[in-house]
């Protein structure tokens, strides 16, 4: 069979495609909230009522309480317990 | 919660102070390492102990505990077989005993007529003492159905080591008659008459004539002069009809090239109970394949109640590869011949040609055939006394 490997263009996007500077997801986990942030360069600061963390397209803080953090593969980190506030910096 | 594998297995308990929690994560960002904290404090097996050690060793003060867990009671008592021994022995009996059947309730019956139920499964194979593992349900409830004359339906279910049995009882009524209401006989096609068979009701066509689809060909309305009346209408409509098929390949195919399959979720089943081990994100923008695999374990040749259940995804790259006239031509009649089949399943080929042609960059092949069937469906209609 012959094949024939193609020069590799970009991929059409749809119209309505994701950007890859930022993702987020928030889910509700009994009275707590979880909110996964995609993508994340670094993290800036992190204490028990605020979370601050870097990525491309800029930094975001999310302040609430009881506050704990889990970071995972692929540059994602989740902020799970009472979150209150989700500002763009 | 703590993770299961990790209190069987062993784990650590990291500590490190409220002021360094941003840097220590920071670390495991860069450093790809999965951690949760629970306040200033985290866990992690063994194995990912030393990881973490490499990682912080210099930059970040922790502190570590001693192994915990099973893993760790076991490494502490490692010299008392006494122990060990007992409580192997106290799992395989808890195992042993969570494969019999203790009880068995009964739903959807009298009170007196649950006795008779009992008795009827016992000699089916199926009573309090029986083994879960190498008892078959289906055949015990098909078993049980062919011998009872009460009941019509039986569904047995576990749950842990109780059977919940439902039934349903058998209804003293006549089979109700297939005819009641009323129908006319309509095509489903457009189509040439070859032959019609009238069983019930008055024909409006015979061979020969063209019919549409949704004309009427046995009408469910008696004429007056033939009594008057409604009838359910049926018979045997045999017809002639004409149909193209059109099959279009181009001139590419997309094939995956798959990746490295790596673990995604990792769960557990014991006694029924499902317990989440292990789960990590993907990048949801990549494409990928999911394999889920479901792993058994039995002991003395008895299946044990505990089931690991794993999700793999494999990341796949799609890539294009050109046929040549002689595969797009092969391909066009695999498709053709798969839709020909279908078609005639329930009918008589009576004539075939296939003719195909490059278009563009797609190959096209055309095929017309002439074959015979059932044309008539019932259609079910109501009469409104005024």
């Amino acid at each position: 069979m012959h094949r024939t490997k193609e020069k590799k263009e970009t991929p059409d996007k749809h119209p309505q495609t994701l950007q890859s500077g930022f993702h987020i997801e928030a889910d509700k986990i009994l009275s707590k909230t979880s909110v996964s942030v995609n993508n994340v360069l670094s993290i800036v600061d992190f204490k028990e009522d605020t979370a601050i963390l870097k990525m491309r397209k800029g930094k975001i803080k999310i302040s609430g309480e009881e506050l704990s953090i889990s970071v995972y593969e692929n540059k994602i980190v989740e902020i799970l317990g009472k979150v209150r506030n989700i500002e763009f910096l | 919660m703590m993770r299961i594998d990790y209190l069987l297995i062993g784990y650590r308990e990291f500590t490190v102070d409220i002021e360094d929690i941003a840097k220590a994560a920071e670390i495991f960002l860069k450093c790809g390492i999965s951690i949760k904290f629970i306040g200033n404090s985290f866990y992690a097996d063994e194995k990912k102990s030393k990881i973490i050690e490499n990682a912080l060793l210099g930059k970040v003060k922790f502190q570590k505990s001693e192994l915990l867990g099973f893993g760790g009671f076991i490494l502490k008592n490692r010299k008392r077989f006494g122990v060990f021994f007992a409580i192997i022995f106290t799992v395989f009996i808890i195992g042993l005993s969570s494969d019999k059947v203790w009880d068995i309730r009964i739903e959807g019956c009298e009170s007196g007529e649950e006795n008779k139920i009992i008795s009827d499964l016992e000699e089916c194979g199926f009573k309090v003492g029986s083994s879960w593992s190498k008892i078959n349900m289906s055949h015990v409830e098909v078993d049980f159905l062919s011998k009872s004359e009460e009941v019509s339906w039986i569904n047995i279910n576990r749950r842990g080591t109780v059977a919940y049995i439902t039934v349903i009882a058998k209804s003293s009524y006549s089979e109700p008659d297939e005819n009641v209401g009323y129908a006319n006989v309509i095509s489903e096609y457009d189509a040439i008459i070859e032959e019609i068979t009238v069983m019930r009701g008055i024909a409006m066509v015979k061979a020969g004539d063209t019919v549409k689809k949704g004309d009427l060909l046995i009408s469910g309305v008696i004429p007056e002069e033939l009594g008057g009346g409604f009838c359910y209408a049926e018979g045997i409509i045999r017809g002639r009809i004409s149909d193209s098929i059109e099959v279009s390949v181009p001139d590419f195919k997309e094939e995956k090239i798959s990746g490295k399959k790596k673990l995604s979720l990792m769960s557990v089943k014991i006694l029924g109970f499902s317990v989440n081990i292990f789960k990590s994100y993907r990048n949801s923008e990549e494409k990928c394949d999911i394999i889920e695999e479901k792993k058994t374990f039995s002991l003395f040749g008895r299946d044990i109640p505990f089931v690991v259940n794993k999700k793999y995804n494999v990341r796949y790259v799609p890539e294009r590869i050109e046929l040549t006239k002689e595969e797009m031509t092969e391909m066009a009649l695999n498709q053709t011949a798969e839709t020909v089949t279908d078609k005639l399943k329930d009918s008589n080929l009576i004539r075939i040609s296939t003719s195909g042609k490059f278009v563009g960059s797609s190959y096209v092949m055309t095929t017309d055939m002439v074959y015979s069937c059932n044309i008539g469906k019932n259609i079910s209609f109501n009469v409104h006394k005024s």
